[in-house]
C-alpha cells in the first residue's frame, strides 16, 4: 500500500492535466466529477494509508518513496522523493479531507459560472502542489510545491478576470509573497552551500554536528526560512495581501486561504524544526511576531463590514497563534491548532459562500441580518464553527487546540509569558469578533432576503465540518489527564486546571461583550460606540493599521518614480547607440555613393596620392 | 644636342598630367571634361617619349602612336557617349548622370 | 635645344592652366591646339621628330577638331558660358588643386629627389644588349660606353632613376629616332601591337557609329524585343544603314583601309543581335531623352 503514495500527489495532477487539455469541451458535469473525483481518490488513499501507517507504524516511523533523480548539477541531486511521517500524514489528511469537501461544495457553488472547468482544473493543480509541498523529503521538492501552490493562489484570486481589482488583488497576493519566497530561495542555497544537500532529515543531522546553537550561519538560514514562511502565511509585516485576496471565489477562499496554503509556513517551520531549535533568536523572534500578528488582526476582525474580510483577519490571527505556538517550541500545539482551524475556519468560509449565493453575491455584513430563520442549516453550522473558533470549552475542537497552545505558553518558563498573556487577550478579541459577526448577519430583523436555498452539495461539507469542528478536539481528551510531550514522554498534571478556567473566561468575556454591543435589546454599538476618537481607531482598524499605506510609500510610490524617470530605458541606450551609430555610418558611406563622376575621379586620385605617399614614406 | 636632363622632361609630364587631373576635378562640362582627359593622355605619352629617349630607342615613340591611335578611339567614342548624354538630360552637366540606378 | 624645350614647355604648361580655366568651350579648344603645338616642339627636342609630327597632325589635327565640331553641333552658345561662370567659382578650385600638389610633390620626389644609387653598370647595358631580339639598331650596337656616369658642373639632382641618368648622358642617345627606325620597330616587333591597335580603332568606329544612330530610324524598323524596354511601343533594333553622315563625326582613319569608314552595313553580322555584343549601357530606345525611366545610362 505504501508504494501507491505517489498517486497521492499525483492523482490531482492528473485531473488537473485532463481539464486543463479537454475542460472546456466537457459538460459541467463531467467536469465537476474529474474534478471532484481526482481529490476523493487522494482522500480515500490518504485515509488508507494512514490507517495502516498508525495501526502499523513502519521503521523510524517515516516511509519515503523515492521516484527518480530530478537533476544531477554539480553535486545537487535532488530527488522526487516523498516522505510519510506523523507531520506529514496529518497534513495529507486535512488536505485531502477538507479539500474532498470544498471540492464537493463548488461544484454546487460554481454552478452556473461559464470558466467552471477551468476552476476545477486550478483547484486540482493547487491540491497537488500542496500536497507535493507537504510529502518532499526534500526542500528542493519543497521549494516546488511551495511555487505552485503560490502559481495556484494568483491564478484563482484572480479567477474572474474582468474586474481589474481582481487582478490586482491576485498581483499584490504574489508579489508580497514573492518576498517571502525570494528570501526562502536564499535560505535554501544558504543551506544547500555549507551543508551540502537539501534532503530534509540529512541536512538537520549536518546542522546539529557542523553548527553550534546560535551561529551566525544557523541564525542566517533559519531566519530565510522564517522570512519565507511569513510571507505565505501572512504574518506580520508581510500579511497585506490576505485580506485583499478575498476578492477571489468563496471556495478559494476556504481551501487556499484558510485551510491549507497559509498554514504552509507553519508547516515549513515544523518541518524545519531543528534548525530553530539551532537558532533561538529567530525562534523567540517567531513566538513575537505570532503575537503581534494575532493582537493586530483580531483588532482589525473587529472593525469590518466585508463578511470574508472578517474571517481574512481572522485566519491572520489564527495563523499567529500557530506561529506564536512554535516559536515557544511547541509543535504539536501548533499542529493540533492547525488542524481544528481548518475544520473551522473551512466551515465558517463555506458557510459565509453560503449566504453570499443566498443573497446574490452580497458580501457586507451590514446588508445581512435575521437569516437565521431563511437558512437553518446554514445558520446552524455556522454558530458551531463560531464557538469552534471562540474556543468554547469543551465542546469544540478550537477550545482543545488553543488550550493546549496557551499551557505550552505558561510551562515555558519566563519567556513565555508574554505570549501567553497575547494569547489570551486574542483569546478575548476572537469571542468579540466571532459573535459579532454572528448577531449582525443571523440575529436582529432582516435587510436582505435569502432568495436561493443552497441544495445538498453545499448542505453535506458543512454539516461534516461541523461535526469534525467539534468532534476534532476530542483525540486530546486522554491527553488532558496527562500532558504528552513531542516525543510521546509524559509530565505533570495539576497545575493545567487554573489556567484551563483562565482559557475558560475570557473568550466567554468577548462573547458576552459581543451580545451586549451588537445583540437587539442593547445595540449599543449603535450609541456608544460613535465617539470621535474611536472613529479615527476604527478607520486606522479597518485599513489594516496603515500597513498597505505604509508600504506604498516606502516601496511602491519611490519604484514607480524610478520608473517613470527611467522611461526612455537607459539600459536601452547601449543598443539603440549601436543602431545610431550604425544609421550614421551607413549616412556617411552613403555620402560616398554620389554618382557623381567628378567625384569617383577624386577618390581615385585621393587614393592615388595615399598610395604614393606610403611609397614616399617608406 | 646635349642630353636635356630627363628630370626635367618627366617633370613636366608629371605637372601636364596633374593639370588634366585637377581639370577633370574641377569642370562640371563632360567636354572640358573629355579635353582634361586628352591632356593628361598627353601627358602619358609624353612619359613614354622621354624615356624612349634616354635610351636612344625608338620604343618610345612606337609607345606613343599606340597611346595616340587609343586616344583618338577614346575620344570618338567618349564623343559619341556625350551626344547620347545630351539627347537623355538635355544639359551637360556632369553631375546630371548621378541617379545610379535602372 | 635645351633653351626651345625649356620655352615650349613653358608655353604647352601655361596653354594647359588656360584650357582648364576658360569659361568658353571654344577658346578652351584653340588653347589646348596651343599646348599640343607646343608639346610637338618638346617632342622635336627630345629627339622624337615623328611623334611631333604625329602629334601635330593626329592629336591637334583630328581629336581636338573632333572635339571643335562637337562643340559647334551641340551649339551651346552664351547659356553654357554662363553656366560654366556660375560653375566655376573660387571655391571650387581648393580641394583639387590641393590633391593636385599633394601627387606633385610625390611624384617629384619619387621621380626626382631621391639620392641614386650607384649605377649599376655592365649589367644594365648588359641588359639591354641581352634584347637583341629587338630590331637591331645602330645605335644601340656598343655597350660599354654609357657605362661610365658623366659628371659635369651643372648636374641637375641625381635621379632615382639611373638607367635615365645614364642612358641620356649616353651620346648616342642625343640623336633622334628617325621615322625610319620608328617604322622598322613597328611593323618588327611590335606587329601585335599594331593590329591590336587596328582592332580597336575598328571598335571604336563601330561602336561610335552605333551610339551616333539618330532616333527616327529607330521608330521605323521593327526590332528584335528587348526585355526591360518593352513597355515603349518600339524596341531597339539592331544597327540598320541609316544616313549618318550628317550626325557621324568623322572617324579618324589613321591605320584604317578608307572604304570602311563609307560602308552603311555593319561589317560584323552580330552585331544584328545587340543584345549579346552591347551591354546594356549603350542600348537606344525612342524616347530616351524625353522618358523619366531612362535615366541612368547615356545610351539605354
Amino acid at each position: 500500500m505504501n508504494d501507491l503514495l505517489w498517486i497521492i500527489p499525483a492523482a490531482p495532477l492528473a485531473g488537473f492535466t485532463a481539464l486543463a487539455l479537454a475542460g472546456r469541451r466537457l459538460p459541467h458535469a463531467a467536469a465537476a466529477t474529474v474534478g471532484v473525483g481526482s481529490v476523493g481518490v487522494s482522500a480515500i488513499l490518504s485515509f488508507l494509508i494512514g490507517g495502516l501507517f498508525l495501526l502499523y507504524p513502519p521503521q523510524d516511523h517515516a516511509v519515503i518513496q523515492s521516484l527518480w533523480t530530478w537533476m544531477n548539477v554539480a553535486g545537487f541531486a535532488p530527488a522526487v522523493a516523498f516522505r510519510l511521517d506523523l507531520l506529514s500524514l496529518l497534513m495529507i489528511l486535512v488536505i485531502t479531507g477538507v479539500g474532498f469537501l470544498i471540492h464537493l461544495y463548488s461544484a454546487e457553488y460554481m454552478r452556473g459560472d461559464e470558466a467552471f472547468s477551468r476552476f476545477f482544473a486550478y483547484m486540482n493543480l493547487f491540491v497537488s502542489m500542496m500536497l507535493i509541498l507537504v510529502l518532499a523529503d526534500n526542500l528542493a521538492l519543497l521549494y516546488l510545491g511551495w511555487e505552485g501552490v503560490g502559481l495556484c493562489s494568483y491564478l484563482l484570486i484572480g479567477f474572474w478576470s474582468d474586474d481589474p481589482a481582481n487582478g490586482a488583488a491576485a498581483r499584490k497576493a504574489f508579489i508580497v509573497t514573492r518576498v517571502g519566497d525570494t528570501a526562502m530561495a536564499i535560505g535554501l542555497f544558504l543551506l544547500f552551500t555549507q551543508l551540502g544537500t537539501l534532503d530534509i532529515q540529512t541536512m538537520m543531522q549536518r546542522a546539529t554536528q557542523q553548527w553550534p546553537a546560535g551561529s551566525g550561519l544557523a541564525v542566517a538560514a533559519a531566519a530565510l526560512l522564517l522570512i519565507g514562511a511569513l510571507g505565505k502565511s501572512a504574518q506580520l509585516p508581510l500579511q497585506t495581501w490576505l485580506p485583499d485576496a478575498m476578492a477571489g471565489p468563496t471556495p478559494v477562499s476556504a481551501l487556499i486561504h484558510a485551510a491549507t496554503m497559509v498554514t504552509a509556513g507553519v508547516y515549513l517551520i515544523a518541518r524545519t524544526n531543528v534548525l530553530f531549535t539551532l537558532a533561538p533568536v529567530v525562534q523567540s523572534l517567531v513566538a513575537i511576531i505570532g503575537s503581534a500578528t494575532l493582537l493586530l488582526a483580531g483588532c482589525s476582525a473587529l472593525v469590518q463590514t466585508d463578511i470574508k474580510r472578517v474571517l481574512a483577519y481572522s485566519t491572520i490571527s489564527q495563523i499567529g497563534y500557530m506561529f506564536l505556538a512554535l516559536g515557544i517550541g511547541a509543535w504539536q500545539a501548533a499542529m493540533f491548532h492547525f488542524m481544528t482551524h481548518a475544520f473551522f475556519k473551512a466551515l465558517l468560509f463555506l458557510g459565509a459562500g453560503a449566504v453570499i449565493i443566498s443573497l446574490h453575491h452580497e458580501q457586507n455584513m451590514l446588508k445581512m441580518g435575521g437569516l437565521r430563520r431563511q437558512l437553518p442549516v446554514t445558520f446552524w453550522t455556522f454558530l458551531i464553527g463560531a464557538c469552534s473558533l471562540s474556543a468554547l470549552p469543551f465542546v469544540t475542537a478550537g477550545y482543545y487546540s488553543k488550550d493546549m497552545i496557551l499551557h505550552e505558553a505558561w510551562t515555558s518558563g519566563p519567556a513565555g509569558l508574554l505570549p501567553w498573556m497575547a494569547g489570551v487577550a486574542g483569546a478575548f478579541l476572537t469571542g468579540l469578533y466571532c459573535f459579532r459577526m454572528v448577531f449582525i448577519v443571523w440575529f436582529g430583523e432582516a435587510k436582505t432576503g435569502a432568495t436561493r436555498a443552497p441544495g445538498w452539495a453545499i448542505h453535506i461539507p458543512l454539516v461534516l465540518l461541523a461535526i469534525l469542528s467539534i468532534a476534532g478536539g476530542f483525540i486530546k481528551i486522554p491527553a488532558m489527564l496527562g500532558q504528552v510531550g513531542s516525543d510521546g514522554s509524559v509530565g505533570p498534571v495539576g497545575s493545567e486546571w487554573i489556567f484551563q478556567i483562565t482559557a475558560l473566561g475570557f473568550p466567554l468575556l468577548g462573547i458576552g461583550l459581543a451580545y451586549t454591543l451588537y445583540m437587539r435589546p442593547r445595540r449599543l454599538a449603535q450609541t456608544r460606540l460613535q465617539r470621535p476618537i474611536l472613529d479615527g481607531i476604527r478607520r486606522w482598524w479597518f485599513v489594516g493599521w496603515g500597513f498597505d499605506w505604509l508600504y506604498d510609500r516606502l516601496f511602491v510610490m519611490p519604484f514607480l518614480r524610478i520608473a517613470r524617470a527611467n522611461r526612455d530605458d537607459a539600459a536601452d541606450l547601449i543598443y539603440q547607440g549601436i543602431a545610431r551609430l550604425n544609421l550614421a555610418l551607413h549616412r556617411a558611406l552613403r555620402a560616398t555613393q554620389s554618382g557623381q563622376v567628378r567625384w569617383y575621379a577624386a577618390g581615385i586620385a585621393l587614393g592615388a596620392a595615399i598610395i604614393l605617399g606610403i611609397v614616399v614614406v617608406t | 644636342m646635349t642630353g636635356i636632363p630627363p628630370e626635367h622632361a618627366i617633370l613636366l609630364a608629371a605637372i601636364l598630367f596633374l593639370l588634366g587631373l585637377t581639370g577633370v576635378l574641377v569642370r562640371r562640362n563632360v567636354i572640358f571634361i573629355l579635353m582634361s582627359i586628352e591632356v593628361m593622355i598627353n601627358a602619358a605619352g609624353l612619359a613614354f617619349i622621354v624615356a624612349g629617349a634616354a635610351w636612344g630607342q625608338p620604343d618610345g615613340q612606337v609607345m606613343f602612336i599606340f597611346i595616340l591611335s587609343m586616344a583618338a578611339a577614346e575620344v570618338s567614342v567618349g564623343l559619341a557617349l556625350v551626344l547620347r548624354m545630351y539627347h537623355c538630360f538635355k544639359t551637360l552637366d556632369a553631375d546630371a548622370a548621378s541617379k545610379m540606378r535602372g | 635645344m635645351n633653351v626651345i624645350f625649356y620655352i615650349s614647355s613653358a608655353v604647352a604648361v601655361f596653354a594647359t592652366i588656360l584650357v582648364i580655366t576658360r569659361t568658353d568651350a571654344v577658346h578652351a579648344l584653340l588653347y589646348l591646339v596651343v599646348s599640343l603645338l607646343a608639346m610637338a616642339m618638346v617632342f622635336f627636342t627630345l629627339g622624337a621628330p615623328f611623334a611631333a609630327a604625329l602629334e601635330v597632325v593626329i592629336y591637334a589635327g583630328a581629336i581636338v577638331v573632333l572635339l571643335v565640331f562637337v562643340v559647334m553641333m551641340l551649339n551651346q552658345g552664351p547659356v553654357s558660358i554662363n553656366q560654366e561662370r556660375a560653375w566655376l567659382t573660387p571655391g571650387m578650385w581648393v580641394g583639387p588643386v590641393a590633391l593636385s600638389l599633394v601627387l606633385l610633390g610625390e611624384l617629384a620626389y619619387v621621380l626626382v629627389g631621391q639620392p641614386a644609387s650607384p649605377p649599376v653598370g655592365q649589367s644594365d647595358r648588359s641588359d639591354g644588349s641581352d634584347r637583341s631580339d629587338r630590331s637591331d639598331q645602330s645605335d644601340m650596337s656598343d655597350g660599354s660606353e654609357g657605362l661610365r656616369p658623366q659628371v659635369s658642373s651643372l648636374q641637375p639632382p641625381v635621379s632615382s632613376l639611373p638607367l635615365l641618368q645614364s642612358a641620356i648622358r649616353n651620346p648616342q642617345s642625343a640623336i633622334s629616332q628617325s621615322p625610319k627606325a620608328v617604322g622598322l620597330a613597328l611593323f618588327g616587333p611590335y606587329v601585335i601591337g599594331v593590329e591590336l591597335a587596328s582592332l580597336l580603332l575598328l571598335a571604336g568606329l563601330v561602336a561610335a557609329f552605333h551610339l551616333g544612330k539618330h532616333e527616327d530610324t529607330e521608330r521605323e524598323s521593327a526590332s528584335s524585343p528587348v526585355g526591360q524596354f518593352a513597355s515603349s511601343p518600339v524596341g531597339q533594333s539592331a544597327c540598320r544603314p541609316v544616313n549618318q553622315s550628317a550626325s557621324r563625326p568623322v572617324n579618324q582613319s589613321a591605320s584604317r583601309p578608307v572604304c570602311q569608314s563609307t560602308s552603311l552595313q555593319p561589317p560584323i553580322s552580330s552585331i544584328r543581335n545587340p543584345k549579346s555584343a552591347i551591354p546594356n549601357l549603350f542600348r537606344l530606345s525612342p524616347d530616351s531623352g524625353l522618358q523619366e525611366k531612362d535615366k541612368g545610362g547615356a545610351g539605354k
